[in-house]
């Protein structure tokens, strides 16, 4: 085990910690402004990357073209799925909102089957993204450095767009407070719907990078990475955005170190490993790296 | 010498609204003219924040209406009623502790046509300068005293026509209390209404002009707050008189 | 004989005609019905257990499936027949190669060791609240999935495990459903259930006023787990072959679903809720042909975002079917537990 070999691996892990943190950042712009987990945030990412395999990427479309299609596709569904359903409910109770949630991923999930098929489909990639690049004896994929990029530009964007801009700061102000928010004459309905966009453009975002970086996309891809952006919200801190980013790159360190440090024959075991550090977490300080208080005001 | 009559700006008409299976409020009657200060007296659980809270169309009310500029405001969600001019300090100050003071006043200012924005604020920040020393801060980390200037600059930048304040005096020391209220002083001058609901009655007295006092959820007296002092009930009960 | 004591009559009068049925269709129904019989009442099994956590206390587990699993896969080695073992399991030590449990004490094993499970995961688990405890419990499914895609000596991995010996009829099912609602029909209505109730409604409070909230949720989510379990061992027996993609979230969407239509909380809405969506897809199914299992499924969550809209306590809410109507129990099948579920109470706090 030498200094190359882990610095591969450190490499590795940060490329599929930035998806992971990608999509925990969607999930929890989510979960910071209606208290609802999108259960179907997972099927968000997956309708984005089958569709971009199926309709985009075979027609050589320019790479950062492909990939705002992909968030485009992924924002725009996040905000039919809010209207059509969340919007209606919300005035109702926690479990009736996790039931919508549910029902919701199910839809898409059995939609997409029915529509694709269960078989991975391949994802076409320009030669730009599927080369490895080498480096001091340590190889990068194309594509991962795009995630790389992408994670850092979007929590820029990110960050600036919810400190700078009115609608950006009202979407945090209603997070934290929505009675609150009601007094200085903020209809929470455009915040809100800020939010869902801009978590499920994440989430399409994702998903494209996903095609990217593994070469080929499932229907069922969706259900495992979602339980995974959960549990880096929880590492990095229930409530907070900068720790969901946070939570995923530390997820992702842990889940390639635990395969690469360990014998083969463990590697099958890495999603619970994943989970078991989910339980861990919780025992040991449930409120997360960054945590923010649980309780919120309204 | 006759003045003109002043319009009302708030009317509350028999007003009930319950609290998770309580009555809090049993036909509560109120008006507020304009340019006045008006001052809601009461202890604890006598429903001042409840009346707030319907006022606000935070709570809905099982009965009774509220009209606001003579508009009937019962249909409205709370951000439309607070459109109409009306700036809600709430109990506690509600400032957005994990935002800093530039946001929370940009929040402040939601309603604000961009181009009247940052006149506002250089005004509002004039009257508390404090606040421009702690710009960049988060609003959880300012002093109790640094967040209720907050709350009200954040309220004034609204360039509210009802300026409503809840127990502005609650959790400040003494020196810090009186502060706040000469600040209530400055803003009535300007010719804003104020409604006011406090516990403090001597300095609430103070600064009022009509004074209401609502014990277990109904106006129990009511008058110019020359008169509502001289009451020997309101002396005995928030005056510390015997 | 007064109102309750009719309930009790009717409770014995209905457990007595399942069993009558049951025993009816082994004795001369076709295949098809029997199958019928038995799948629905496994659902009913599955779905009054869920209820125990989900409907009384409060608690959104959808881990239930998981525990399913390990039962099903404890309760199938505690009965694997003797002569297969070494071909099948030719790892597995000497004392495991010449020991066969008979039925009931398989199916007992497989529940207590649902049951355990649930006692370990339940620790970190039961911190969690909301929709992330819900999504938690999730994990216990890929969790589940994963081990036993991986533990090929003892799973046979992905492939899974065939020839498990046919031991279930429709008597076994009916009789642990029978067993499974009195349980849970005596927890509703006691100091217990009182406790659960309390924790649904206002667990701060509950804790404040002394109520060991852990464990009381342990209890429930125990005892839960344990019928899934035995459900699990029960399936197990009737198919002859498991594997690990049987347990999956189809599945659990499946038994939520019914869960949620039911009724939350109302036990009579679980048994009509499984019996009813389970019945009606096999209706569809048979008069549409093969290949619409896709479109059934579309269509539950189609309706059950409906009912969450239009209809958010589900076909019961958390009433029984009771001739004693004017039940005015503090307990959760009572007034109080009756009063804030769903959204049919818009909190005054919010506008």
């Amino acid at each position: 085990m030498n200094g190359t070999y882990l610095l591969q691996q450190l490499v590795n892990g940060l490329a599929i910690g930035s998806l992971y943190a990608l999509l925990a950042v969607g999930l929890s712009m989510v979960y910071g402004i209606l208290r609802l987990i999108n259960f179907a945030h997972g099927e968000l990412m997956m309708v984005a990357a089958m569709a971009s395999a199926t309709f985009l990427a075979g027609l050589r479309v320019w790479p950062p073209l492909l990939l705002v299609g992909g968030m485009l596709l992924g924002g725009v569904l996040g905000v039919v799925v809010e209207r059509v359903a969340y919007s209606r409910l919300r005035q109702a109770s926690e479990v009736n909102l996790l039931v919508t949630s549910l029902a919701v991923s199910t839809f898409l999930a059995t939609g997409a089957l029915m529509l694709w098929s269960g078989q991975p489909r391949r994802f076409e990639r320009v030669e730009v993204l599927s080369r490895l690049y080498e480096v001091g004896g340590v190889f990068v994929r194309g594509a991962d450095i795009a995630i790389l990029a992408m994670a850092v530009v979007s929590m820029a964007l990110l960050t600036w767009l919810t400190s700078r801009t009115r609608l950006g700061v009202a979407m945090r102000a209603v997070a934290e407070d929505l009675r609150v928010a009601y007094l200085m004459g903020i209809d929470p309905s455009r915040p809100i719907l800020l939010a869902f966009f801009l978590g499920s453009m994440l989430a399409g975002a994702a998903g494209v990078l996903w095609g990217w970086k593994f070469g080929q996309v499932a229907p069922t891809m969706g259900f495992v990475p979602m339980l995974k952006a959960f549990v880096a919200a929880v590492i990095g801190g229930i409530g907070s955005i900068p720790g969901a980013f946070l939570g995923g790159i530390v997820l992702g360190l842990a889940e390639v170190f635990f395969v690469g440090l360990l014998p083969a024959t463990y590697s099958g075991y890495r999603d619970v490993f994943v989970f078991a550090l989910l339980f861990l977490m919780l025992l040991v300080r449930p409120t997360g790296i960054l945590g923010v208080s649980l309780a919120r005001k309204a | 010498m006759t003045t003109a009559p002043r319009t009302p700006v708030l009317q509350v008409a028999g007003l009930h609204v319950s609290y998770g299976g309580v009555r809090a409020l049993r036909g509560v009657d109120l008006e507020v003219l304009e340019g006045e200060t008006a001052v809601v007296l009461g202890a604890n659980g006598a429903g001042k924040t409840t009346l707030l809270s319907a006022i606000s169309n935070l709570v809905r009310p099982e009965a009774g209406t509220i009209r606001l500029w003579g508009r009937d405001t019962r249909n409205m969600p709370p951000h439309e009623v607070a459109a109409l001019g009306v700036a809600h300090v709430p109990e506690g100050r509600g400032v957005f502790a994990g935002l800093t003071v530039r946001e929370n006043l940009m929040m402040g200012a939601y309603r604000v046509p961009a181009s009247e924005r940052r006149a506002l604020e250089a005004q509002v920040t004039e009257l508390f300068p404090r606040l421009k020393e702690r710009w960049g801060w988060r609003a959880g980390n300012l002093s109790g005293g640094e967040q209720q200037m907050l709350a009200i600059a954040r309220a004034l930048v609204a360039r509210p026509r009802l300026l409503v304040l809840d127990e502005p005096s609650m959790g400040l020391a003494p020196l810090l209390a009186r502060e706040t209220f000469r600040a209530i002083e400055q803003i009535k001058r300007t010719g804003v209404t104020v409604l006011l609901v406090e516990q403090n009655a001597r300095l609430a007295l103070q600064v009022a002009d009509r004074a209401w006092v609502l014990a277990g959820g109904v106006v129990e007296a009511s008058g110019t707050a020359e008169e509502v002092a001289r009451l020997g009930s309101v002396r005995r009960a928030y005056l510390g008189v015997a | 004989m007064t109102r309750e004591r009719l309930d009790t009559v009717l409770y014995w009068l209905l457990a007595a005609g399942a069993i009558a049925v049951a025993l009816w269709a082994q004795a001369g129904w076709n295949n098809y019905a029997v199958r019928l019989l038995t799948y629905s009442g496994l659902y009913v099994i599955l779905v009054v257990s869920l209820n125990i956590v989900n409907g009384f206390v409060g608690i959104f587990s959808l881990g239930h499936i998981g525990f399913m699993a390990v039962g099903a896969y404890v309760s199938a080695l505690a009965t694997y027949p003797l002569a297969r073992r070494p071909a099948t399991f030719p790892t597995l030590p000497e004392w495991f190669q010449s020991l066969a449990l008979p039925y009931p004490v398989a199916l007992l094993l497989g529940g207590a060791a649902a049951a355990l499970v649930a006692a370990v995961i339940g620790f970190p688990l039961l911190r969690l609240r909301g929709h992330y405890l819900a999504l938690g419990s999730l994990a216990l499914l890929v969790i589940v999935e994963q081990l036993a895609v991986n533990l090929h000596p003892v799973t046979r991995g992905s492939r899974g495990l065939a020839g498990i010996p046919m031991l279930t009829t429709p008597l076994w099912v009916w009789a642990v459903a029978v067993v499974v609602v009195y349980v849970a029909a005596r927890i509703k209505s006691s100091g217990f259930g009182l406790l659960l109730g309390a924790i649904r409604l206002d667990d701060v409070a509950a804790a404040a006023s002394g109520v060991r909230l852990t464990r009381y949720k342990m209890s429930a989510f125990v005892v839960s787990a344990f019928f899934a379990g035995v459900a699990g061992g029960l399936w197990a027996h009737l198919v002859g072959v498991i594997a690990p993609s049987v347990f999956s979230y189809d599945l659990t969407f499946r038994v939520i679903v019914m869960l949620i239509i039911g009724g939350l909380g109302s036990i009579t809405g679980s048994v009509v809720g499984a019996l009813g969506l389970f019945l009606l897809p096999e209706a569809f199914t048979y008069l549409e042909g093969a290949g619409t299992h896709g479109l059934s499924q579309l269509l539950l969550a189609v309706v059950l975002v409906l009912v969450m809209i239009f209809r958010p306590n589900g076909l019961l809410g958390r009433r029984e079917l009771s001739l004693a109507r004017a039940r005015d129990g503090a307990g959760p099948g009572g007034r109080l537990g009756a009063r804030t579920t769903g959204a049919d109470r818009p909190n005054p706090d919010d506008a």
